[in-house]
């Protein structure tokens, strides 16, 4: 047997030997950090919502502040039409 | 997928994935690095195996196209870090621990290294691995007598690989 054909023989008997076990348990954890960096647009989505979510009761109550100025405006101007002696003419004339 | 059929691929198949990877890498972190990556790329193709071509051949391809790639990496970000060691911006590198038998595979490129260890490791026919490199058979055959020149001439001149990749400090083979 010449020397090529016989490293290509210590080449088939040799071979470094492993631990399946702890092979499998990396595999896993290397999936799971995968797992976890998939899915951060997820949870940037979900920061999102969840800010919506605790901004939209603040626009909600504003914009209602809002209706209510006006509806007390609305209220004070209509009384004031109906009276003879008006707010608004009160003040206008003073 | 199931986790169950991941399992039972892992562990119907682990050997022979093995058997390739601790031949084609040289120290034990590339080895466990590497196999890892493949049983991930697996995972992540499984549920795309439509079962068109057989699924040894399937796992091969992964196989080596994953090892070929982790290999030309490896070589990318060699070169970065030498690059790096001449700016002096990072600390000098540690030895790397290879076993002696693999040393004359070093001397060979990822894809003759792999060509070689197909053909002539697992006995697979020159057709098999050119349909798992996706390789026209004209290049499988023209690499492999490469390959064997450059090991022929390798296993002579025993011991001046360890001149020529001084960063390589060898161990007595595992078994």
């Amino acid at each position: 047997m010449d020397q090529y054909a016989s490293y290509i023989q210590k080449l088939k008997q040799t071979l470094p030997k492993t631990d399946f076990g702890s092979l499998y348990q990396g595999l896993a954890e290397r999936h799971g950090r995968k797992t976890l960096s998939l899915s951060k647009p997820l949870i940037s989505v979900a920061a999102i919502i969840m800010l919506l979510f605790l901004t939209l009761p603040l626009a909600i109550q504003h914009r209602a502040s809002v209706v209510e100025e006006n509806n007390l405006q609305a209220y004070v101007f209509q009384n004031d039409t109906s009276g003879d002696h008006a707010v608004a003419d009160f003040i206008l004339n003073d | 997928m199931l986790q169950t059929e991941f399992e039972q691929i892992y562990s119907e198949n682990k050997e022979k994935v093995w058997k390739i990877i601790a031949r084609f890498v040289f120290s034990r972190e590339d080895r466990e690095d590497l196999f890892q990556e493949v049983f991930l790329k697996v995972h992540a193709a499984l549920s795309r195996f439509r079962g068109e071509a057989k699924f040894e051949t399937w796992l091969y391809r992964i196989t080596v196209n994953t090892s070929i790639n982790y290999v030309n990496k490896q070589k990318r970000n060699r070169k970065l870090q030498k690059l790096l060691e001449n700016l002096r911006v990072v600390e000098e590198s540690r030895p790397v621990e290879v076993d002696e038998l693999l040393l004359p595979l070093a001397m060979l490129n990822a894809q003759q290294r792999m060509i070689l260890l197909l053909v002539e490791v697992e006995e697979k026919s020159l057709e098999e691995v050119a349909e798992m490199m996706g390789l026209p058979l004209g290049t499988i055959k023209s690499n492999l007598h490469r390959a064997k020149g450059i090991i022929k001439k390798e296993v002579i001149k025993d011991g001046s690989i360890c001149v020529l990749y001084p960063e390589i400090k060898t161990n007595p083979a595992e078994n």
